[in-house]
């Protein structure tokens, strides 16, 4: 596996080889480690009839550590905007398959399952001549972006996700600040959500169910160790097992907001966010 | 006859070839048979015990079930007049280091069990002495109290504190913990006082342990490698001492100073 890849739901570290770990490090350096997380990559929903287009957006979304799912057709793509589905962006073909609707049909008709995911539409209509106008108006009023198929498209769609990240990662900020701080933290595992109508300012997921998605993190950690019962950690002069960390960052205990915080400092780290 | 003796002890303590003007206190309560039995914690305990100290300090190991407040009032009392060094590895509060519950009216809860207060501020004295407390939120208000009198100094953490520990002495987070706490202990009852280099070595351990977990051998350490993480970093980034550089008064210890001893025991 090369560096930058990642399994979901899995720690992994970085590729290079260790350093000689009896050397002193850098001490003018304040130290960054640059730590993978077991973050899950980020999802995104394509939709294309053209079976090339799927192979190819499939290929190079993975290797750039997205996790897509790409379908063919509208009732695919509907069956998975289940609520909380979870994807950042969103990409539909205007022109798809002749037993089909057509792709801003399709957006226009299930905007609120896609929730507050990023949507942008994408056309092989070179220099949108052949599209009506107002299909095209209509889609620039719902600030949809409109993505040509052009040679190089798949890079300008991997930027279009890493922006939506890196928005989120900003958004991010002043909740894991507050958690640095040991205020309390939002509300614990929230149910999935309904779908509500998509907003600029509601992306999907962070930062509402960010203090959910470390909680989560750490808890399949802990208790997917090989001895997660064994008393081994020390603290206040008692020992405790994973799993016993695990039951008290479920019940919400002072421990357990103690590891949230350990956990949002990893994520800092990881981010290179200055506290 | 005691007046050449103890005229020799000076002079070799002067000289800096003994030690018999110092003491060194080691606190190392167990709070429950539990924790008291387990092989990793008699690990532990060993690991303090076996320190190197110099030739002729006072040397008191309070350790176990037995530890009390009469028990540290005891070797404060026996130890006046010394430079002290004190090292805690337990359980704290921001006020106060914490015992085994003594079954009293003086006994306190903290987060719902319950403890003794075995060292506070009301035992803060005028007698030189360093205090290094391995232990939760002490660095939040005793450390600062405990530098109030000048010729005194304090190394702890302003958070909770962790660590993982594991039956195996040869365990790697086993070796990590071996690692920091003899020689920082080590070193703090050998130069009788903390230094600022004290900090600095200490966040270059855990500087070196993180990058042992991180990019080293020990990332192969599914079972431990994150939370050692979590809990090395957790420690350096709460880690405080006492007195601050902008603090410092005509008797704290001098930050270029760093007593040695030869003829260690």
């Amino acid at each position: 596996m090369s560096q930058g890849e990642n399994r979901a739901g899995e720690a992994f570290w970085p590729d290079k080889e260790s350093q000689d770990v009896t050397s002193e490090p850098d001490s003018d350096k304040r130290s960054q480690y640059y730590l993978r997380v077991p973050l899950p990559p980020p999802k995104v929903l394509v939709l294309d009839d053209d079976v090339d287009v799927r192979n190819s957006l499939n290929e190079d979304f993975t290797a750039r550590g997205i996790d897509p799912d790409c379908v063919a057709t509208t009732s695919e793509a509907k069956s998975l905007l289940t609520p909380g589905h979870g994807y950042k962006v969103i990409f539909v073909d205007i022109k798809l398959g002749e037993d089909d609707i057509s792709g801003d049909s399709f957006i226009f008709e299930n905007l609120k399952l896609m929730g507050g995911a990023k949507v942008a539409a994408i056309t092989a209509e070179f220099y949108f001549q052949d599209m009506e106008r107002e299909r095209y108006a209509r889609l620039i009023r719902a600030q949809v972006d409109i993505i040509p198929k052009r040679r190089g498209f798949s890079a300008k769609l991997i930027q279009v996700v890493e922006e939506v990240i890196e928005e989120e990662k900003r958004q991010m900020l002043p909740v894991i600040k507050s958690l640095m701080r040991g205020e309390p933290a939002p509300a614990l595992t929230p149910a999935p959500t309904p779908p509500t109508p998509p907003t600029p300012e509601q992306p999907s997921g962070f930062p509402k169910g960010f203090v959910a998605m470390l909680e989560q993190l750490l808890l399949d950690w802990l208790k997917s160790r090989t001895y997660p019962d064994k008393k081994r950690i020390l603290h206040g002069g008692k020992l405790y097992s994973y799993n016993d960390i695990a039951d008290e960052i479920e019940q919400g205990t002072e421990l357990g907001q103690a590891h949230l915080k350990m956990m949002a400092s990893l994520f800092m780290r990881t981010l290179s966010i200055d506290s | 006859m005691t007046q050449p003796i103890g005229f020799l002890k000076r002079l070799l303590s002067n000289l800096g070839i003994a030690a018999f003007d110092r003491a060194a206190i080691i606190i190392v309560p167990a709070y429950d048979p539990a924790s008291q039995s387990s092989p990793a914690m008699r690990h532990v305990v060993n690991w303090l015990l076996r320190l190197r100290m110099p030739r002729g300090m006072a040397r008191h190991f309070l350790v176990g079930q037995r530890v009390s407040r009469a028990e540290v009032e005891g070797a404060l009392r026996a130890t006046e007049g010394l430079k002290r060094v004190k090292v805690f590895l337990g359980h704290g509060t921001r006020a106060a280091l914490l015992g085994p519950p003594q079954g009293n009216a003086d006994d306190i809860v903290s987060k719902g069990v319950s403890y003794s207060v075995i060292y506070n501020a009301e035992m803060v004295g005028p007698n030189p002495s360093a205090l290094f407390a391995y232990s939760c939120n002490s660095g939040k208000q005793l450390g600062s109290a405990f530098c109030g009198p000048p010729g005194r100094s304090f190394l702890g953490f302003e958070d909770e504190t962790f660590l993982l520990l594991a039956d195996e002495e040869e365990a790697e987070c086993m070796r990590v913990w071996k690692d920091i706490l003899q020689k920082m202990a080590g070193g703090i009852v050998n130069d009788g006082t903390i230094l600022p280099k004290h900090e600095e070595m200490l966040r270059k351990l855990y500087d070196r342990h993180l990058a042992f977990f991180q990019k080293g051998k020990g990332r192969r350490n599914r079972e431990d490698a994150l939370y050692m993480d979590l809990i090395l970093n957790s420690q350096r980034e709460s880690l405080c001492r006492y007195p601050r550089p902008d603090d410092r008064r005509d008797g704290d210890p001098d930050p270029h100073a760093g007593a040695r001893h030869r003829g260690a025991d």
